[in-house]
């Protein structure tokens, strides 16, 4: 007995090691239970008023890029206001004559993103909306150029959400105009792979990509990038695509998201 | 014996700077890791225990805080990752000065390249040439800060 305390106390570097391993390797395959989701998204909106200096400086520094600009955009839009107006009185005649039905559109939840995480890869992000808010799990996250993700972990007034950049975020994609179909994965550098597309499929660099009608989670139609490069594999059945994504995903402040869809 | 309170207010700084810098030092989306470079030293000052422990809890700590998956990955490489690391504890006066940091950052490399194959598989059978461009970017972007963090505060100072 004596001479075990004495190993031990001579190997606890050793013995230290192998149960930090086996501990992290049991956390790592148990996944998470509720009790700790709901521990990580507390934790997460604690920590997210370190992030606080850096939002101010950041929106003040992009609010004065968007002034200037926005002020160039409301004279062009109050030119083109007066002819949409005129467009929409003929648009609402044509309608009623075909008898279409109003469509639709997403019910948007706005966010600010309040922690990026501090892993050496952004892979995720916290934004202060939350259950209260209607967000649920599994909400697709957009922004106008596109999507950015969706909600993993939900809390009463903030949530985690798995961005496109995680290698583990898989989205079902359609490319047009010819509609071929595949399964979006992030590469690196505002890039995407696109697998399982046929060889058959007709694609150009340049074709837009959007989400195919596939998905329980995303909408289709849904805009998220184009094509930059096409690899035609030798004794594959597939090919593969480069898509790059309309945004840069380190500077995002704001998304959307999307909480009803009601899109017909 | 390590100095308790000396390492929990150097954690505790060394989290902030993870929490608030490291994002204003993105690059291609890749951050500086301060809390590898935080758990490097304590292994070479403290010795391999308390490099294991705090890489553990840190580790822990950060996936508490950040990644949507693979809870328990960061836990598991920081501790590998302090167990290698602390081999250096009480060598820098009996190893060569090469030797010696060209293994710790063999290290650093070897921990990025765990993460990244856990992580990134399907970037590694897909486009190997993307993985390990990626890998040895990460790699280099955090060896980078600890080279400077070298120059004020020496590694083999302790021995």
């Amino acid at each position: 007995m004596r001479s075990l305390y004495f190993v031990i106390l001579r190997r606890k570097d050793h013995l230290t090691f192998i149960i930090a391993v086996v501990l992290s390797t049991i956390i790592l395959f148990s996944g998470t239970t509720s009790e700790i989701q709901n521990l990580r998204i507390k934790v997460n909106r604690f920590f997210s008023f370190t992030r606080f200096p850096i939002i101010w400086m950041e929106s003040k520094r992009a609010l004065e890029g968007q002034n200037s600009e926005l002020r160039e955009r409301n004279i062009q839009l109050k030119l083109l206001l007066e002819s949409m107006r005129h467009l929409e009185e003929e648009n609402q005649q044509i309608r009623a004559l075909l008898d279409f039905q109003r469509e639709s559109h997403f019910t948007l939840v706005p966010a600010t993103i309040h922690g990026k995480g501090i892993t050496t890869t952004l892979s995720s992000f916290t934004i202060d909306v939350g259950y209260q808010d209607g967000i649920d799990i599994n909400d697709p996250v957009v922004i106008s150029e596109g999507v950015v993700g969706k909600t993993v972990l939900v809390g009463e007034h903030s949530s985690i959400v798995q961005l496109i950049s995680d290698p583990d975020f898989r989205l079902s994609v359609r490319v047009v105009p010819y509609g071929a179909v595949g399964i979006l994965s992030w590469s690196g550098n505002n890039k995407c792979d696109v697998r399982e597309v046929p060889k058959s499929a007709r694609i150009n660099i340049g074709d837009l990509v959007y989400t195919s009608s596939y998905s329980d989670i995303y909408p289709p139609k849904l805009p998220v990038g184009k094509v930059t490069a096409i690899y035609d594999e030798r004794g594959s059945f597939q090919k593969r695509l480069t898509v790059e994504t309309f945004y840069n995903i380190g500077t995002l402040q704001y998304v959307f998201v999307i909480i009803e869809n009601n899109v017909k | 014996m390590l100095n308790r309170k000396k390492y929990l207010i150097s954690a505790v700084v060394v989290i902030i700077l993870q929490l608030v810098i490291a994002d204003l030092l993105t690059v291609r989306l890749v951050r500086p890791d301060f809390i590898l470079i935080y758990i490097l030293y304590i292994s070479v000052w403290e010795g391999r225990l308390w490099g294991i422990i705090v890489g553990f809890v840190l580790g822990l700590f950060m996936d508490f805080v950040g990644v949507a998956t693979y809870f328990g990955l960061s836990s598991l490489s920081y501790s590998i990752f302090a167990y290698l690391a602390g081999y250096l504890h009480g060598r820098y006066s009996k190893w060569p000065p090469i030797g010696f940091h060209l293994y710790g950052a063999g290290v650093i490399v070897i921990h990025f390249l765990f993460q990244l194959l856990i992580t990134s598989q399907h970037i590694l059978t897909s486009n190997p040439q993307v993985f390990w461009a990626r890998v040895f970017f990460t790699a280099v972007y955090s060896l980078s800060f600890v080279i400077i963090t070298n120059l004020f505060l020496p590694l083999g100072t302790e021995d």
